[in-house]
């Protein structure tokens, strides 16, 4: 027995081998159905995170919506123009952390064209952007390009706002042309009063043959004798270089009419101009002064003769402004932090354009142009901007304006001239501080 | 994302109304000589005249009696320039009968003046007329001065589609367009054509073979403006608002650009400048979309590379894109037939064309019997 | 009345030193440059520039020489690069004028281009501004105290036109100009090189356009737009001197200046025509001008005398005269 002990111990170990080998062959085809069960549940899992995954990467991402803007870079508005477009990038910027704090997933892409301040020209621009599938377009500047639109927008639903449009045939309800500015009838208003209430019966209303200055005249002229003033009005043609013979004129003729005060209804350009010729003149240097909003912000009125000419004539103006507006004040702050002087007319009205139509999108949750304007009109009725209150009338224009009476002053705190508010027209009532 | 058929639409109709003054400047400067500076006043013609007669029209037709630049008459129009559409075409059709007159019999005043200071000045004579004109016009209560008239109303307003109106007004653009075009070609490809081409060269040798000069000059003028005149009409319709302001000597000399660059002297050339610039504009904004906010503002290299363009492409081609064509009359065209040049070779075919030829020839007679011309 | 005299002279020395200029390249080149106006404007801008950049009070010989060194600059790369390729290729005159347009363009929306990064570097508004040049206001001269800045204006007009003159003259390079515009192939033939010439000629052109914007930034304020504006008014001045003859530009300008001075007021006071009739005013009397006495000579042909019922007034007084001897 003794001597078939290894032959056992060698049966034993193959033994063990081959059921070693048998056992572990069966335990990894089990194993491996195991494996292919459990690879098919990890799949499967899998798959659905993974579209879990997307849905919650739907809900996460932020839309883009892209607003277009015309502004006029070159031509006659060339100056405001450029300084509009730093305006509509730092809206743009605000309206964008808005949204960011707010957690409301969309961005807002400016695309700025430039429409020479021509008409046609603003036309074009408005199919391309509409070609491109821009539905909400803020601008143009001018009224006459504001016309030439109206058709295109009016039949393709495109939504327009204008920040400075203010021509009174414009007033047309049930299109899609909006304006965050007040009708000029309300401003002439404003400015009669001023006149009245600084003591002068006759004027000289010294205004561009244009639109805008034509029919701020008429309006003018209206109130002023409503009040019991006299006016006469002198247009002088717009787009020329220069002025001189104009206000040379303007001297001898209020001269022989002896008129007590001249108002000067102009755009930025040639207010300066006109200003930077006046001042030469001995007896408009004699007659008090007063102005729309048209030459405000402009850094000419800065210059020391021509401030110390509106020292010497107690040039007052109105502007359409809500004075004591935080919101005003901290915008002017930042832009001028930005740029280094003061923003120019219808920056305020041009932002909240910028604003209005951002959260207009954002309410109509659709890039659809009769729903964004639909709900363009309800988030007016409850925004209040560096413009004041932006409710819309029934015609599409600012509902309430209130205006600001403005003047150039010399600031002891920055030793240089400043614009200065220092007053206010609101229902009816100017009150001053002098 | 973009909408390729509405950007047709938009480039075509304004391709189609900047052809017509193309062609028109392309009859006056490439084959006359005359260096119109003014074009832009027939233009301004032709549109204030059909804003004004479609509006009163439509007014005086309703019964309304308000004054045609004021708000209640936009309003008013707004409500009733749909209803009754043969009004909108016939008042269409009248507006271009009349700016074709009026414009037209304005060119033919004054080339009085002009052919009195000579040729070199004709172009600064127009355009001071040009100028002086839309001055007056802003001072002019009766077409609302400065603020222009609004609200005139669409020939195809009767229609709900907008796409459908739009289409419907291109394909009427375009084929004035063709009309105006196969006139033109007609007008340069006969004898007159020659003539014409013979005042351009030498005016005095013109003069010395016993040609009219001064009456040519003068009827070209006529022809060329009223036609100006047209394209203003269907300008107006398209925008639906008129401002004096809108026809500024900026205009000519775009105007001036497409003749040029497309070749003077041939009506395609006119065609084919007008096409590319007005695609230019349109195609160029697309560097606002792909630099938006960069420092050099990508508007202002927009117009440097129109600027660029004109001048790269007179200096490779100083003549314009296309050259200048010999006229073609019927005479030519037998010529060229008889010499075996390009028209087939076999005598069958040679012979249908000349009779084909004959048949036209007839038909040209009939027109130009039409249009009360003698054959000179 | 002496504001307006005053406004007129100034105008007079702006026109003249934007109008001869014009003439003087066209007479020679046969290039009506439609790019002048971006001469005045950049011409104009220099200065401010120099100003604004190095926040200096600009003295004057520097902001003449610059100026003046900036237009002939661009007046000559012009001429290089757009019009000597057209010239050599025996092109018509129109494409000329269309490449000048094309130029006038580029040139224009560059330096827009240029004053858009200017004025975000250096956070000063350039569109619409005015150099800061080292003039005092006034000075007293015999006891009564003169603006400086018209003096300098009549001065330095005088001056360049002196010059001018002497320059067209009595220069050998002078004359030189004068026969290559009076006859090309006499002048050529005499040894004179035509593309020195030009390049000279456009050298003065370019410069003095250059000039007259300065004049006309101490006048008033300048934006890129102001040469494109008074461009047209620039032209007039230049048709009434028949685009080829010096001194009757000269002409052209004082009649023109007079007349959007002078005349609107007269008209203003005496018809109730409204101050902005001005720039029809300005057309009008260069229309009646040129219709009364047709300049002759000009690139183009004889003036049309051949009018079958249309005859001069002196020509038939003409007549009578020789049927009454």
């Amino acid at each position: 027995m003794a001597a078939q002990l290894p032959r056992l111990l060698a049966f034993l170990v193959i033994g063990l081998l081959i059921g070693a080998g048998a056992t572990y062959a069966y335990m990894s085809s089990v194993m491996s159905t195991v494996h292919a069960d459990l690879n098919a549940k990890i799949e499967e899992l899998n798959g659905k995170i993974s579209s879990l995954q997307s849905i919650i990467n739907e809900l996460n991402r932020t839309v883009e919506y892209k607003i277009g803007v015309t502004l006029p870079l070159t031509g006659e508005l060339a100056d405001v123009g450029v300084q509009w477009r730093t305006v509509v990038e730092m809206a743009f910027e605000d309206l964008n952390k808005e949204m960011q704090k707010y957690g409301i997933k969309v961005k807002f892409t400016p695309v700025i064209q430039d429409d020479k301040a021509l008409p046609t020209e603003a036309l074009v621009v408005i199919q391309t952007l509409h070609q491109a599938g821009i539905k909400v377009i803020i601008g143009p500047a001018a009224s006459s390009q504001v016309k030439a639109v109206k058709s295109y927008a009016d039949e393709n639903k495109i939504l327009v706002i204008s920040p400075s449009s203010t021509a009174p045939t414009l007033a047309i309800p049930g299109d899609y042309i909006y304006r965050t500015v007040g009708s000029d009838a309300g401003q002439a208003k404003a400015l009669a009063a001023l006149i009245k209430s600084q003591g002068i019966n006759k004027i000289i209303i010294f205004h561009r043959d244009d639109e805008y200055g034509v029919a701020f005249e008429e309006f003018l002229e209206r109130e002023f004798k409503a009040l019991g003033g006299t006016a006469i009005g002198m247009a002088y043609a717009t787009g020329l270089p220069d002025y001189a013979s104009e206000v040379a004129q303007l001297s001898a003729r209020a001269k022989e009419e002896k008129v007590e005060g001249i108002v000067m209804i102009t755009f930025d350009t040639d207010g300066v101009n006109i200003l930077s010729h006046a001042k030469d003149d001995s007896f408009l240097l004699s007659l008090r002064w007063f102005s729309s909003e048209g030459v405000h912000g402009a850094w000419g009125l800065l210059e020391e003769d021509i401030a110390n000419f509106i020292k010497a004539t107690h040039l007052l103006g109105t502007r359409p402004l809500f004075r004591e507006n935080p919101l005003l004040h901290e915008f002017v702050t930042r832009y001028k932090a930005r740029t280094g002087h003061d923003p120019p007319v219808f920056s305020a009205n041009l932002y909240d354009a910028v604003m209005l139509a951002g959260w207009a999108i954002v309410r109509a949750g659709r890039y659809d142009g009769e729903a964004i304007r639909d709900s363009l009109v309800e988030v007016a009725k409850k925004y209040y901007g560096t413009s004041g209150l932006t409710m819309f009338d029934d015609n599409g224009d600012k509902l309430f304006q209130d205006y600001s009476i403005w003047t150039v002053k010399f600031s002891e705190r920055e030793q240089k001239y400043v614009y200065v508010e220092v007053g206010s027209y609101s229902a009816g009532v100017i009150t001053l501080e002098e | 994302m973009f909408d390729v058929v509405s950007f047709l639409i938009s480039w075509l109709t304004l391709f189609g109304i900047y052809a017509i003054l193309a062609l028109c400047l392309n009859m006056e400067i490439g084959y006359t000589g005359m260096a119109n500076f003014g074009l832009v006043a027939f233009f301004g013609i032709g549109a204030f005249i059909t804003a004004y007669i479609s509006i009163s029209t439509f007014l005086s037709f309703y019964g309304y009696n308000y004054p045609v630049y004021s708000l209640d008459a936009i309003i008013a129009i707004g409500k009733v320039a749909g209803k009754t559409p043969w009004l909108n075409i016939a008042v269409f059709l009248l507006s271009l009968v009349l700016s074709f007159l009026v414009a037209g019999i304005a060119g033919y005043f004054i080339s009085y003046p002009t052919l009195r200071v000579g040729p070199a000045f004709l172009g600064i004579t127009i355009l001071s007329f040009g100028e002086m004109l839309r001055v007056f016009m802003k001072h002019f209560e009766p077409t609302g001065g400065a603020y222009g008239i609004l609200g005139i109303p669409h020939p195809f307003a009767w229609v709900s589609d907008p796409l459908i109106k739009n289409i419907s007004y291109l394909t009427l653009t375009l084929m004035i367009l063709a009309g105006v075009f196969i006139y033109f070609e007609l007008l340069a490809n006969s004898p007159y054509g020659r003539v014409l081409k013979s005042v351009r060269e030498d005016e005095v040798a013109s003069l010395c073979m016993g040609k009219p000069v001064p009456k040519i000059k003068a009827e070209l003028l006529f022809v060329a403006s009223g036609i100006s005149g047209v394209a203003g009409a269907l300008y107006a319709f398209y925008l639906g608002s008129v401002t004096p302001d809108m026809f500024i000597t900026t205009v000519t000399f775009e105007v001036w650009s497409m003749v040029i660059l497309g070749g003077r002297g041939n009506n395609f050339g006119a065609l084919l400048g007008t096409s590319i610039f007005t695609l230019l504009n349109r195609a160029t904004s697309i560097l606002n979309f792909m630099f938006p906010g960069s420092l050099i503002d990508p508007n202002y290299i927009r117009w440097m590379i129109t600027g660029a363009l004109i001048v790269i492409v007179l200096i490779y081609k100083p003549k314009g894109i296309l050259p200048e064509k010999p006229i073609k009359t019927e005479a030519w065209k037998i010529f060229e037939v008889r010499r075996g040049g390009r028209i087939g070779l076999k005598l069958i075919r040679t012979k249908v064309i000349v009779i084909a030829l004959i048949i036209v020839r007839y038909i040209k007679m009939a027109i130009y019997w039409l249009i009360g011309r003698e054959i000179i | 009345m002496m504001s307006e005299l005053i406004n007129m002279t100034w105008y007079m020395c702006m026109y003249s030193l934007m109008a001869v200029p014009l003439t003087l390249s066209y007479r020679t080149s046969r290039v009506l440059n439609f790019a002048h106006g971006v001469y005045i404007t950049i011409g104009a801008y220099i200065p401010v520039l120099i100003s604004k950049g190095l926040s200096i009070k600009v003295p004057i010989p520097l902001a003449l020489f610059t100026s003046f060194a900036t237009g002939a600059l661009l007046a000559v790369i012009t001429h290089i690069l757009v019009f000597s390729p057209l010239i050599k290729r025996r092109s018509a005159p129109v494409t000329l004028m269309i490449a000048s347009m094309g130029a006038w363009i580029f040139i224009k929306y560059m330096f827009y281009a240029l004053l858009g990064v200017l004025q975000k570097m250096w956070m000063t508004p350039l569109f619409y501004t005015s150099p800061n040049i080292d003039i005092p206001s006034t000075i007293t001269l015999v006891g009564i105290s003169v603006d400086t800045k018209f003096l300098f204006a009549l001065t330095l007009t005088s001056i360049v036109f002196l010059l001018l003159t002497l320059f067209l003259t009595k220069t050998k390079t002078g004359m030189a100009i004068r026969a290559v515009a009076d006859n090309l192939e006499l002048a050529q033939i005499s040894g004179i090189s035509r593309e020195r010439t030009l390049v000279i000629t456009w050298a003065i052109s370019g410069g003095l356009a250059a000039i007259g914007g300065l004049i006309w930034s101490l006048f008033a304020y300048v934006s890129p737009e102001t040469g494109d504006s008074v461009i047209l008014q620039v032209f007039a001045c230049s048709v009434i001197g028949g685009l080829v003859n010096l001194p009757l530009t000269f002409v052209g300008s004082i009649i023109i200046s007079s007349s959007e001075n002078i005349l609107i007021v007269f008209l203003h006071n005496y018809l109730g025509t409204p101050l902005s009739f001005r720039p029809f005013i300005s057309f009008f009397v260069l229309v009646m001008t040129i219709l009364v006495r047709p300049p002759a000579g000009a690139g183009g042909g004889l003036p049309y005398r051949y009018f079958p019922k249309f005859k001069t007034l002196y020509e038939r007084a003409l007549r009578v005269k020789k049927n009454n001897v």
